[in-house]
Parts: structure tokens; C-alpha cells; sequence
């Protein structure tokens, strides 16, 4: 079992979802400046449009991943051998297993993914995956499901669909909603996978939410763990970036504290007062999580814009 | 009915001798002298030569005397700490049920070579990681020593990458998890509620008072405490009030009299008593007597300490 209990450090705060086919959304998808492209197969693809969503899907992915953004494939947990085929490619960072149900379905994704890796000439193991829970008993399983292959790397829960399993209340919200983004924070935390979603309120979903109202939903979902959520406007992405980011009064307060409390140390104190706040060892390393994950981002972003002006991508 | 009465457990920072000369004084239940967060890496040494001379000078008031020791230097910090006096460890950063085991063991050989009763020691048990959280269950049960356990919400905020915002609390389920496991496991949970155990504070007494006795309301049994002004309220909060022992009283004698009047539900003052109400206030009245009885202990020790 895997007892990793430092989160990974990939700074993924935006999770643009684009239908597959659609191809001239990749296109302006490309200038979002999201720090993931989710090319859709799923939602947003109609039964009888999946077929030409998969043509061609490969190349987009590569086109999208040259300008700076890493670009997973949202694939259906029942179509896993036809989607998956046409979406892996070097260039594909990995896939997020809509609507996932079992811990077969995770094997089945690692074997293809394998058998794909290896037909294609990809480093074995690179491909990732991001299951998204969307039923109380994947919920349920989210330990086991979420150690089911050392592949994944993220958890997420689908709220739409939840509402299936778990009714929501007259005003639309589950809930359950509270529990069940905390239980999966914890699993994630557990596992030293990174968890992803935002604290939404009714009826700021989807197509709906404001931007405004995004990076409110992303302020409320860093502050209880989430690493980053999903969109589909592009007006929803920098929301949900900034959202995600430390703002620079929060790294400024941070980096003073770390100060004050690190010249306490040096006389001896192992604690600190600040007005009626007591601060401890625990709080100089909230401060200190919060200016390296600040700093991450400034590199990260900096990478990112660099791709954007044409100058060379560094290796993901 | 056996019932633990560790309300407050005051931390000192065993460097500190202003702090631990006057800790017997704030009425604690318990008082943990700390070797870790609160001693700076210069001197985890030289604190280990303080705690036996720090047992003697806490335990004036009759307060249980804990060591909190360092995970990583546990095996030196628990010899330095197993004297006659002590109640138990503190044990923080807890990952699994090995770490609970190593500690029992480290106890149980000790309690033989320093005339302490055998298996009279306990531990407390610290979560500060995601890990920690999910597997609560195996690590309270992995020894009979384990009295109580809580969550560092401060350490694990920083392992979270979490900056904690006043109004949003992210360990609802979290604490939820600890209250009931714990209790399941007959380990007391200790706790507070939000935002006071990720963001410690100095409050006024009224509204510790609310915060504390919210933090019963969640299932807690006690509360630790950074500050000795946190003390009073949390005894407060986490005993058993006036009005309730009477209404209890009352419920008691009026759930007999149904029971001999051939019922076994019977209204009064608008609530419905029944057996679960009756079992309640069995609780309510074994709280109250033993609040009293420690209290009581207390008040002695504490007036002859101040002769």
C-alpha cells in the first residue's frame, strides 16, 4: 500500500473541458492559458458523433500540448479499449476515467494503457490516470480505487451525478456534498495523490458559474485541499488559476510570519504572539507550504508562457 | 460506571521553568510537559535532563502528567520520561499502529526498572497527516494503552498544503472520523472545534466557553490546550451544568416510576423519556460525580501545594 503522505507538486489549478468534437474549441482552448486541456469523449460527445470525436483526437492532442498546456483525455469507463486507442500519444499526459465504477475498470485502464505505452514508444508507467467518483459506492471505494494503480495521480468527485445516488435538497445542493469532498481529500491526502474539485453552491455549475463565482468556488475548494478544478468556459480558467494561487498578500503575510517566527527559534521560543493569534511549528509550516507552492507556480507559469511565446517547452 | 475525567490538558514547554514552575496553579486535568513543538531543535537535548525534576514541579495541583516526545527521538525521549508521577505519553505524528506498538513496548519496559505499576501507563495519540486520519482505526486499537485521541489540525494543515480560512472548516470529516472511531473504540476523542485547533487564538472566557462546549457537542471528551486561559472554560464546558444534573435527576425518577406503572415511555416537560433518555442521563449523573470527584481532588491538592 502506498503511505506517501507528501502530495505531488504539479500545479494543475485549471482543467479546461473541450469536446472532442469540436475541433475549432481546441483551437481557442489552446489561448486559455488552463493549465490542463481535458479533451472531452464523454460529456459533451453525443453516441453518434464518438466516432469522428476519436478521429483525429491524437493530433490535437498534439497541437494543444505544444502550446504549454498539459492535455489529458476525458475517456468513459465503458469504451475504455476505443477511446483509449485513439487518444494515447507521447505527447498525451493522461486520461480521466468518467463515470468510474469499480476497481476493474482502474485494471483494465493500466493494462491498455501499458499494451499502449509500449506499442507506442512511451515511457512504460508515464501515462496517467484521474478517476472521477460519481456514484456513493465509488465514493465509497475511493481508498481502494485510488490505490488500485500506481497510474493515478488525481481524485475528483462528479457532483451532476452524484445528485443520481445522493438527492439533493430543494435548493439543489447534496447534502452529503461536504463530507464526501473532505472524505476524498483525505483519501487523496492518504494516498499522496492530489484531489480536485471546487466548492461549488447551486446553481454555479458548468455553463452557469461567472467567473466571479468560479473563484469563489476555487478560494472555498484550496482552502479545504482541492489542488485545482474543472471548467468549461474559457472566461472560467484565470478564475480558477488565481483561485488556486496564493494570492501575494497571503505569501507576504506568510513570509513575515516564517521571519518572526524564525528569530523566536534563534532566542530559544518555540512559539510566537501576534495580537491574541498563537503561532506554533505547525503554523511556520502552513506559511512555509504556502510560499514554496507560490513559488512553484511562478515557475510553472513562467514555463507555461514560454511555451505560449514559442520558446522551447521544458520536459514535462 | 468508570468514567475518564481529562478535560483540559495543558501543554508546557518543558525548557520553559517559568511555565512549569507555575502549571500546577491553572487546574488543569492534565498537564503535558512538551519535548517537541514546543522545544527548538538547539535544546531537544538538554530538555530531556529537565522532564524528572518537571514531573515532580507540575504534579502540585494533582493534574495526570504527560511528556509529549518526539517521534523521531522516541525511544530517548520516553526513558527520559518514565518516572514515578507520570500518567502517560503524549505520542504526535502517529502513522500507523507500529509506531503505537513501539511506544507500549518502550512503556512496558520501563514501568518494570522505575517501580511503576505495570501497564498503568497510557499514551495519546496525535494524528497529523492525511494517512493518520484514514487509518484511525487501526492505530487507536493496536494497544490497550491508548486513552484518548486527537488531531494536530495545525500540522495537518501544513501537510495538506492548506491555508485555513475562518469560514471554511476542512476537517469536518476529518473530526467526525476521530469522534466516532474513537468513541467505537473506547478511546476518548479530544478536540476543538473550528477554527481554533488550526488557528490556536487567545479568546475571551465567553466565547471559549461557546467554543469549548461546541467542541463537546462534537463528541470531544477534552480539549488541548496551547494556553492556561483556555483552562477554565474547557472544565466548564465539558461538565455536566446544574439544570442538567436536576432535569436528569428528575428523568430518572420519573422513567421509575412509568417503568412501575407498566410503561416504558412517559412524557415530561415536553420530551419524550424513554430507555435511550434514561441511559443519557445515567451518563449525565456518572459525568457529573466524577467532574466533582476530580474536581475535589483538585481543591485539595492544589490548597496544600498552596500552604
Amino acid at each position: 500500500m502506498t503511505t506517501n503522505t507528501i502530495l505531488p507538486q504539479k500545479i494543475r489549478r485549471s482543467w479546461l473541458l473541450v469536446p472532442a468534437s469540436q475541433k475549432e474549441r481546441s483551437v481557442t482552448a489552446a489561448k486559455s492559458n488552463a493549465d490542463v486541456v481535458l479533451l472531452d469523449l464523454v460529456e459533451f460527445v453525443s453516441d453518434r458523433d464518438k466516432p469522428s470525436a476519436r478521429e483525429g483526437i491524437a493530433e490535437t492532442v498534439r497541437e494543444l500540448r505544444e502550446g504549454g498546456a498539459e492535455v489529458f483525455v476525458q475517456v468513459d469507463s465503458e469504451l475504455l479499449y476505443a477511446d483509449l486507442h485513439a487518444c494515447v500519444c507521447p505527447e498525451l499526459t493522461g486520461i480521466v476515467i468518467a463515470h468510474l465504477e469499480s476497481i476493474a475498470q482502474i485494471q483494465e485502464a493500466d493494462t491498455l494503457l501499458s499494451q499502449l505505452e509500449d506499442e507506442r514508444g512511451i515511457l512504460s508507467g508515464a501515462l496517467e490516470i484521474v478517476a472521477s467518483l460519481e456514484t456513493a459506492q465509488a465514493n465509497q471505494d475511493a481508498f481502494q480505487i485510488a490505490t488500485a494503480s500506481p497510474r493515478i495521480s488525481g481524485l475528483t468527485l462528479g457532483r451532476a451525478e452524484l445528485v443520481m445516488d445522493l438527492r439533493p435538497e430543494p435548493s439543489g445542493e447534496i447534502h452529503l456534498m461536504q463530507y464526501l469532498m473532505q472524505r476524498l481529500i483525505t483519501v487523496a491526502g492518504a494516498v499522496g495523490v492530489q484531489p480536485y474539485g471546487a466548492w461549488c453552491r447551486e446553481p454555479d455549475r458548468g455553463l452557469l458559474a461567472t467567473p466571479e463565482n468560479t473563484s469563489n468556488a476555487a478560494i472555498r475548494g484550496r482552502a479545504v485541499g482541492f489542488k485545482g478544478s474543472f471548467c468549461v468556459l474559457e472566461n472560467q480558467v484565470e478564475p480558477l488559476n488565481s483561485g488556486f494561487t496564493p494570492g501575494a498578500q497571503e505569501v507576504d503575510e506568510a513570509s513575515q510570519l516564517l521571519k518572526q517566527y524564525q528569530a523566536a527559534v534563534t532566542e530559544g521560543a518555540a512559539s510566537i504572539r501576534i495580537a491574541d493569534r498563537i503561532f506554533d511549528a505547525g503554523a511556520s509550516l502552513q506559511a512555509q507550504a504556502t510560499i514554496d507552492r507560490a513559488s512553484k507556480i511562478a515557475v510553472h507559469d513562467q514555463a507555461k508562457a514560454d511555451a505560449q511565446a514559442g520558446r522551447p517547452v521544458p520536459a514535462p | 460506571m468508570s468514567i475518564l475525567i481529562r478535560r483540559s490538558n495543558l501543554m508546557v514547554p518543558v525548557t520553559n521553568d517559568r511555565f512549569v514552575q507555575g502549571a500546577w496553579r491553572h487546574g488543569a486535568d492534565a498537564i503535558t510537559l512538551d519535548l517537541e513543538d514546543g522545544v527548538v531543535p538547539a535544546f531537544k537535548a538538554s530538555a530531556r535532563g529537565l522532564v524528572k525534576d518537571a514531573v515532580a514541579a507540575v504534579g502540585k495541583g494533582a493534574a495526570e502528567i504527560f511528556v509529549r516526545v518526539n517521534k523521531e527521538f522516541m525511544e530517548a525521549d520516553i526513558d527520559a520520561s518514565v518516572w514515578p508521577g507520570l500518567s502517560g505519553i503524549m505520542l504526535p505524528k502517529v502513522e500507523s499502529p507500529e509506531d503505537v506498538i513501539q511506544a507500549s513496548e518502550l512503556l512496558r519496559a520501563l514501568e518494570g526498572k522505575r517501580g511503576i505499576e505495570p501497564g498503568t501507563l497510557n499514551l495519546i495519540v496525535l494524528l497529523e497527516s492525511a494517512n493518520a486520519i484514514w487509518r484511525v482505526r487501526e492505530i487507536i486499537s493496536a494497544g490497550e494503552r491508548v486513552s484518548q485521541v486527537g488531531i494536530d489540525e495545525s500540522d495537518l494543515s501544513a501537510k495538506l498544503g492548506i491555508s485555513p480560512l475562518p469560514e471554511y472548516d476542512p476537517f469536518v470529516y476529518a473530526r467526525g472520523r476521530v469522534a466516532i472511531e474513537g468513541t467505537a473504540a473506547g478511546v476518548q476523542p479530544v478536540g476543538i472545534a473550528y477554527p481554533l485547533g488550526a488557528m490556536a487564538s487567545l479568546l475571551p472566557d465567553e466565547d471559549m466557553l461557546k467554543i469549548a462546549t461546541d467542541s463537546k457537542n462534537l463528541g470531544f471528551k477534552g480539549i488541548i490546550c496551547p494556553h492556561p486561559s483556555w483552562i477554565s472554560s474547557v472544565n466548564t464546558a465539558f461538565t455536566p451544568t446544574e439544570s442538567e444534573v436536576d432535569f436528569y435527576t428528575q428523568v430518572r425518577e420519573v422513567f421509575a416510576q412509568a417503568i412501575a406503572a407498566g410503561t416504558a415511555a412517559v412524557p415530561f416537560h415536553g420530551r419524550m423519556i424513554d430507555v435511550p433518555v434514561d441511559e443519557w442521563a445515567k451518563v449525565v449523573m456518572a459525568t457529573s460525580t466524577a467532574c466533582r470527584q476530580r474536581d475535589a481532588e483538585k481543591q485539595t491538592a492544589l490548597a496544600a501545594a498552596s500552604r
